[in-house]
């Protein structure tokens, strides 16, 4: 297309005027749409065909009155076609400031917005607004209509705007006019043609496979744990002997005086909702004789003691016949476990015989228990307590102990 | 190209300077006059086009033997200098009107935007008011700011001095310089595209493949960090420049539960003070028990001057992962690199979160 030069005759004819006679005529621009400046477009969500608010911000490039700003969406830089699938039948004027940018006074309910041309919107204020053009220096326009549907490129049939594969960048054409009536070539002012993005996103995933190890270790005798004192009970202030992983021998027992021994219980996992460890015994009796089956120790029970009430155990087995709570066990967790009541020093509970096995519905008693992940790196206490008094049979005491860790993914 | 552009014709300051100053000089100074009226028509104003025919149209103001005409194209007005980008080499002498048969194209100094007229048969006479076009095909126009470098738009004005002459070039009989407009059209293609598992960007090497719209950790090994980088390319003629952001819609978050990585959380690590990867802190589930973070290859987003291997926290808040002053019309590359990292508290689970690009080319 050929550009015709248009020239006319500016406020420098009066100095062509007076210099006639040196033969020297002047040449001026029409102006006539003069280039905005820093001219942008930022949306709110750029992901295609999503609501998201749509703002323009450019800056007066000519001073004049402005009666109306046209916006128009476009799949080209310079046409009228709006890009693919793009929604403009929702959207509404939020915000409009004449200057100051984004953080300039919001009159946007000075203007009216008339979007019955799809991908347009012509904005329009009867009164007008006066504005200091001057490119970068010019009043700054802030724009803001909510509620756009962005285009949409992931269609076989859709023309892209550019040839990107998983983006595209479209044009929003914005003119400024000297008339809220008629918008053409002798009302525009100023013009400038931005790029828009919009994009797909990325999606982040990662998996964080359950873990859970458990590990029992063992207490050597003489320990006084941390979050479990051993006040005097007049039998014993510490473990008397060492345990291992998978043994507690207590020795020889003395009638009327308390013998402890110790585990220590860590457990690492992952499992959002945190897990329980329970432990019971196993077989008709927490501890039989190896002697004879019908000797025993029994749980203990001292002053009503449960798992869910323990008690403190300063005297012995209440039992005045052999093998009928002539024996006690007793088993407490320590205070860091999580598991209720255990908070205070000394208390005993009975511990669980459970004659069905380590597999039954029966877990037995929580002696440790998190509402969600651990690290792994604390060490929880299992005490075991033992007591005889007078009428308990002479024999090797035997029991089966086993933990049971549940994890709550 | 734009359409119904107006070519600008520029009355230059620096000719009225001389003018003014011409008026303290005796009248017996020999002045040059100007073309009136004066004007150009281009068939294309499309910066950098190929095949564009400019047209000079000029009615002489003096009768006056002319035997050479002079077209000088330049960055400035009465300037010397050819526009950089402007292709001068393939013109010739085009449909005339004004002028006899006898004029020849002399393209001897066409690389400092000279192109001359010679009349063969020596000077002939030209009336006053003569209307002369002058028709130079094939012209390729030149670069955006190849004659304003300054120009914050994407326009540029460049010029065009006629001058006819009463000899070879010694003798002024005419001359008048002319300001013509080119314009470009904006354009920006912003390209995301997957960098495979074992690449090194900036000090880091990916340990997964990524494509252009996933970054997928895999299964994270406790306190073992995995990480993958995408290459990112802006391409625009966007005078003033952009800024490419990237953010979280929403915390990288699990299927199953509310558990959440937390945004890389480093001593003293923000998106302006990026750290060395280190394993997570947290000594709580969901509380930097698990780290998402990012380095970016850009030494021009603030903060990031020394990037080699630092990582800042990605979040729901924008951080600009790569920007521009001015226009990269041959395209900018930047690497982005996650970071994902796990301790041994953050919850079992499947983890996704949505992150956008948000591109913000400025006109």
């Amino acid at each position: 297309m050929n550009q015709t030069v248009r020239k006319f005759i500016s406020s420098a004819i009066t100095v062509t005027t007076a210099l006639g006679m040196t033969g020297v005529s002047l040449v001026a621009q029409v102006a006539h749409g003069a280039q905005l400046n820093s001219a942008f477009a930022q949306l709110s969500v750029i992901r295609p065909a999503t609501t998201s608010n749509h703002s323009i911000s450019f800056k007066l490039a000519t001073s004049n009155t402005v009666k109306a700003i046209k916006l128009v969406y476009s799949n080209t830089a310079s046409g009228t076609t709006s890009p693919a699938h793009l929604d403009t039948s929702a959207a509404t004027l939020t915000f409009l400031a004449e200057s100051g940018g984004s953080t300039g006074t919001d009159h946007h309910n000075a203007w009216t917005l008339d979007k019955s041309t799809p991908g347009t919107f012509l904005l329009t204020n009867s009164s007008g607004v006066s504005g200091t053009g001057g490119g970068p220096t010019g009043d700054q326009y802030y724009i803001t209509l909510s509620g756009i549907t962005n285009n949409d490129f992931d269609f076989s049939s859709v023309a892209k705007c550019d040839a990107a594969t998983d983006s595209d960048s479209c044009w929003i054409q914005i003119k400024t006019y000297t008339s809220d009536t008629t918008q053409d070539s002798t009302t525009l002012i100023d013009q400038s043609t931005v790029t828009y993005t919009i994009a797909k996103a990325v999606t982040v995933s990662a998996t964080v496979d359950p873990i859970l190890k458990f590990t029992v270790s063992a207490v050597n005798a003489g320990s006084i744990v941390a979050n479990d004192t051993f006040a005097a009970q007049g039998d014993a202030t510490a473990t008397q002997t060492t345990s291992t992983s998978t043994s507690i021998s207590f020795g020889d027992v003395t009638v009327s005086k308390a013998k402890l021994a110790q585990q220590g219980l860590q457990i690492q996992t992952n499992a959002n909702n945190g897990y329980n460890v329970y432990q019971k015994f196993i077989g008709t009796d927490a501890l039989t004789g190896s002697a004879s089956a019908t000797n025993n120790i029994d749980p203990f029970t001292g002053t009503s003691a449960t798992w869910s009430s323990p008690k403190a155990w300063t005297a012995d087995p209440t039992g005045t016949a052999a093998s009928v709570d002539s024996g006690w066990i007793g088993v407490r967790t320590s205070s860091n476990a999580g598991v209720a009541n255990f908070n205070v020093n000394d208390v005993y509970g009975p511990p669980v015989v459970d004659g069905a096995g380590a597999g039954t519905t029966n877990p037995g008693n929580a002696v440790v228990h998190s509402a969600g992940p651990d690290i792994g790196t604390n060490v929880y206490y299992v005490t075991y307590k033992i007591r005889v008094n007078a009428f308990q049979p002479a024999d090797t005491y035997t029991g089966t102990s086993v933990y049971n860790v549940v994890a709550s993914y | 190209m734009v359409p119904n552009a107006f070519i600008r014709i520029r009355k230059i300051s620096s000719l009225l300077l001389a003018v003014i100053f011409a008026t303290s000089l005796p009248f017996s100074t020999v002045q040059a006059a100007d073309f009136s009226p004066f004007g150009i028509s281009i068939s294309d104003t499309t910066a950098k086009q190929t095949g564009v025919t400019y047209t000079p149209n000029f009615t002489t103001a003096t009768t006056s033997l002319v035997q050479e005409i002079d077209f000088d194209f330049s960055t400035t007005s009465g300037g010397s200098t050819r526009p950089a980008g402007m292709g001068l080499s393939g013109t010739s002498l085009g449909a005339t009107t004004g002028l006899d048969n006898a004029w020849v194209m002399d393209l001897t100094h066409y690389s400092t935007g000279l192109i001359k007229l010679t009349h063969t048969g020596g000077a002939t006479s030209i009336p006053s008011g003569t209307a002369i076009t002058v028709a130079l095909p094939n012209i390729t126009n030149p670069a955006i700011r190849d004659c304003d470098a300054g120009s914050t738009t994407l326009t540029d004005t460049c010029y065009l001095r006629v001058t006819t002459y009463s000899d070879l070039g010694s003798t002024t009989v005419d001359s008048s310089n002319i300001g013509f407009t080119l314009s470009e059209d904006p354009y920006m293609v912003f390209k995301v595209e997957a960098v495979s598992s074992g690449t090194t960007t900036d000090g880091i090497t990916s340990t997964l493949s990524s494509t252009p719209t996933t970054i997928d950790g895999g299964t994270l090994l406790q306190d073992t960090p995995q990480y993958l980088t995408q290459k990112i390319t802006v391409t625009t003629n966007a005078p003033n420049g952009y800024s490419v952001y990237a953010y979280l819609e929403n915390p990288l978050t699990s299927d199953n539960s509310s558990s959440i990585f937390s945004p890389f959380g480093a001593t003293n690590a923000t998106w302006s003070t990026p750290q060395l990867w280190t394993d997570p802190t947290g000594s709580v589930a969901n509380s930097n028990s698990g780290w998402i973070g990012a380095n970016i290859s850009d030494t021009g987003v603030t903060g990031w001057s020394t990037t080699s291997q630092l990582f800042g926290p990605i979040s729901t808040t924008p951080r600009e992962i790569t920007n521009s002053a001015g226009a990269q019309p041959t395209g900018k590359v930047t690497y982005i690199t996650y970071g994902l990292e796990v301790n041994k508290l953050q919850p079992s689970d499947r983890y996704t979160g949505i992150i956008n690009y948000r591109v913000e080319a400025r006109y």
